[in-house]
């Protein structure tokens, strides 16, 4: 990361990414009529849309570059507060769509502060840290909400896939 | 030949409005989030491209894209996907669908499609099970899966080998993608479109339904298809100690494509008389 356009560029995908894919999965579990863990999903979409205002806030009268999607410097193997997919279950319950989230927000967390740690640049620097806070924020928020969730086993299928029967 | 547009765009330009009924873990998920960021990253104008797919649960995604799309019947998106590219070359063709619809149902079209080499991509989104009707064996299913109730002591025959039969049958674009590695993907799919001839992947994409076990083929997958061979001889090489989780470019290289005759078409009259009993 050589500039802050480019920082911000990263951002800004990072953080529309994640809405996406949180709606994605609130989507899915609607349709599975789950909708809890649906609305629990959306909140965290909601989250992702401030903080993409508020990078759109910053990047306003800068010229920031487009990049096409392989072109992200990303630490893995996808956009980095993208939260696990593959972990989503039709039969989650309310404490496993809080961990899955978690995970995406300690993504993004630890996106934000490795190029705060990286950079030279104070420009970069300072927006890095600023936002790996808010993450920060994210992170003890769904921990706090954790610890007051109970894990209440997966939701009962009356006609399971044979493969879990 | 691929068209740009000028303005910019973003891929959810690329999605339709029609909610995925797909269910949630499913890796077809990120399978269409990668054919719409490698269109927008491509710049691809939604009018000039078309999705063509079969059937079976991935075969959906030709209506979660905002492209023109072609819902298909069963084992049949290659045909059609292919006269739609000799009859509007200049469109971007792209074909989708899974391993039963295109290595089973579809099997027969998968190996001459790819001996005729025409201007496509065909993306297999394999879960290694028939996921639309319950769980059966696929024909990527091991030969020891025993977990469906069709066949308890598992299908006893080797799983067919996509790789293998591509590069056989004469593609000239062959690679394997996980849909857990979205960047990569994404990547892999736009030099797929822009490959000059049938460009075939195949994409892991686990069904944590049918298969739950698939989660775990993320610590399996490996990059080690790290640079595309030019030698068909060399690309079956590299095949014999691939443990069907190697990923990457297998094989590129830029051959003929199949060119039918152009000649006139016959008046309507004349049609109905060749037809006439």
């Amino acid at each position: 990361m050589n500039s802050l356009e480019l920082f911000l560029a990263h951002a800004l995908r990072l953080e529309e990414d994640s809405a996406v894919r949180y709606d994605e999965m609130a989507d899915a579990l609607s349709v599975h009529r789950k909708s809890e863990v649906a609305r629990l999903f959306r909140k965290m979409a909601h989250y992702s849309r401030l903080h993409l205002a508020e990078a759109e806030r910053r990047a306003a009268g800068l010229v920031i570059p487009r990049l096409k999607a392989w072109e992200y410097q990303w630490p893995g193997d996808d956009s980095p507060e993208n939260a696990p997919a593959e972990e989503a279950d039709y039969a989650m319950n309310d404490r496993d769509a809080l961990l899955l989230a978690l995970k995406g927000e300690q993504g993004a967390y630890a996106f934000y502060s490795g190029v705060a740690a990286d950079t030279a640049d104070d420009g970069i620097k300072a927006a890095a840290s600023e936002f790996a806070a808010e993450e920060g924020e994210h992170v003890a928020l769904l921990e706090d909400w954790l610890s007051r969730t109970p894990d209440t086993g997966p939701v009962i299928d009356l006609d399971p896939p044979a493969a879990l029967a | 030949m691929n068209q740009v547009i000028a303005h910019e765009v973003d891929f959810t330009d690329y999605k339709s409005d029609v909610t995925p009924v797909w269910c949630p873990g499913c890796g077809d998920y990120a399978v269409l989030s990668a054919i719409t960021k490698a269109l927008a990253g491509l710049g691809l104008a939604r009018e000039n491209v078309a999705l063509i797919s079969g059937i079976g649960c991935s075969s959906r995604i030709a209506a979660y894209t905002s492209v023109y799309g072609f819902h298909g019947i069963h084992g049949r998106a290659l045909p059609i996907a292919q006269g739609l590219k000799l009859a509007r070359p200049d469109l971007t063709v792209l074909c989708a669908g899974g391993d039963g619809d295109g290595f089973s149902i579809g099997g027969n079209h998968f190996m001459h499609a790819c001996r005729r080499n025409l201007d496509l991509t065909y993306i297999v989104m394999d879960n290694n099970v028939y996921g639309m009707t319950k769980g059966q064996a696929s024909p990527t299913s091991a030969a020891d899966w025993t977990e469906s109730k069709l066949t308890p002591e598992g299908p006893g025959v080797p799983p067919f080998q996509p790789l293998d039969i591509a590069l056989a049958a004469g593609a000239s674009h062959v690679a394997r993608c996980f849909s857990g590695k979205v960047q990569m993907l994404t990547k892999t799919i736009a030099e797929a479109i822009q490959h000059p001839g049938f460009s075939f992947i195949q994409v892991i994409s686990p069904c944590v339904t049918y298969r739950p076990e698939m989660r775990d083929f993320k610590n399996l997958v490996h990059e080690s298809f790290t640079e595309a061979c030019t030698d068909r001889r060399e690309a079956r090489r590299r095949l014999i100690d691939d443990d069907g989780f190697s990923l990457g470019t297998l094989f590129k290289s830029v051959e003929p494509s199949y060119k039918p005759s152009h000649r006139n078409s016959e008046p309507l009259d004349e049609l109905e008389r060749q037809f006439a009993l």
